[in-house]
């Protein structure tokens, strides 16, 4: 029996606590980009500023309530 | 009519059924690994028919709709927690849809090699976030109060001579800002593996009182997570007017990039 190489470690707790700003950064500006023919993929430009407007607006409800 | 797609979170390593079986999915779906080679996409089955919530119409809106978008990006987020904690994962962008499983290992087997680097790089390692926010203008270490204008009260010039102050003052604290998040970020590259500076996030989203100087992220080794934290520390101390946030460990977002070569 060969012994399995060492498990590299894990992460330990709950679910990684991310701010929706920082989440949405990452997820529409980075990880792994792929392109050719996938049925929908986003350009990350558009959303970005879909991203801001959206969130200031969300912003601002909460202050006024 | 429902027409399925095949939605991916993240290119792993083989992962057990079991961690992907107490995970939910963007639409609320099981996920589960579509293996190829020594390689599992990790995907979930989601409506790309002309009225299912990722059809391509329907996706644009939905992605315009906060509540949807966070919803999403949070469930997103945690498929890829939680295969990423198991085993080396690099994770894919929102909203990455492939026609069928067969889509799927057609890129697994075209990408293998970048596939594969990238989690080499990743492996035993995790993403954290450090940002620097500027002093406050009227902090400590700006001594640009005018001395009290000879004038009237109140009087043309002495409503300029203030202006004047504080918008010096704001400049003295931005350029501080700068400063401090270039050694930050030098300090805190040298305790990681990667490090990238992230574009600085708007202060209308921030909520900050002041402008955010810094928007760091850190690739850093799992088990060197407390020398990394203490380096945190280590800066806040020698820092004391800029706010200094950290955030992690989380997957590694901003250090895996697979373009089509």
């Amino acid at each position: 029996m060969t012994s399995a190489p060492p498990a590299a470690p894990a992460r330990p707790g709950p679910v990684a606590q991310i701010a929706l700003v920082d989440l949405l950064d990452r997820l529409l500006g980075a990880g792994v980009v792929l392109s050719g023919d996938i049925v929908i993929s986003l350009a990350g430009v558009d959303l970005v500023e879909v991203r801001l407007h959206a969130l200031i607006r969300s912003i601002r409800a909460e202050e006024r309530r | 009519m429902s027409e399925s797609g095949c939605y991916l979170y993240a290119i792993a390593a083989p992962v057990d059924d079991g961690v992907l079986g107490g995970l939910r999915g963007v639409a609320g779906e099981p996920v589960r690994a579509v293996r190829h080679r020594d390689l599992v996409a990790v995907v979930g089955t989601v409506d790309v028919g002309a009225t299912g919530a990722f059809g391509e119409e329907a996706l644009a809106r939905n992605l315009n709709d906060l509540g949807w978008l966070e919803h999403a990006a949070r469930a997103h987020h945690a498929v890829v927690d939680g295969v990423a904690r198991a085993v080396p994962a690099a994770p894919l962008r929102l909203a990455t849809i492939c026609a069928d499983d067969d889509g799927v290992r057609d890129r697994l087997e075209r990408w293998h090699d970048g596939f594969r680097r990238a989690l080499d790089e990743v492996t035993g390692r995790a993403e954290w976030s450090v940002k620097v926010f500027a002093p406050s203008s009227r902090g400590p270490g700006v001594d640009a109060e005018p001395a009290p204008a000879a004038g009237t009260p109140g009087s043309g010039a002495a409503y300029l001579i203030r202006r004047k102050a504080a918008a010096t003052a704001r400049d003295d604290a931005l350029a501080r800002a700068t400063e401090v998040a270039e050694d930050v970020h030098a300090e805190l590259a040298a305790h990681a593996v990667g490090a990238r500076r992230l574009a600085g996030q708007d202060q209308r989203l921030t909520g900050g009182a002041t402008p955010m100087s810094l928007n760091g992220a850190y690739l850093v080794p799992i088990d060197d997570s407390g020398g990394f934290e203490a380096a945190v520390e280590a800066l806040r101390a020698r820092y004391t007017d800029c706010r200094i946030e950290v955030a992690g460990p989380w997957p590694a977002y901003s250090f895996v990039t697979v373009e089509q070569s």
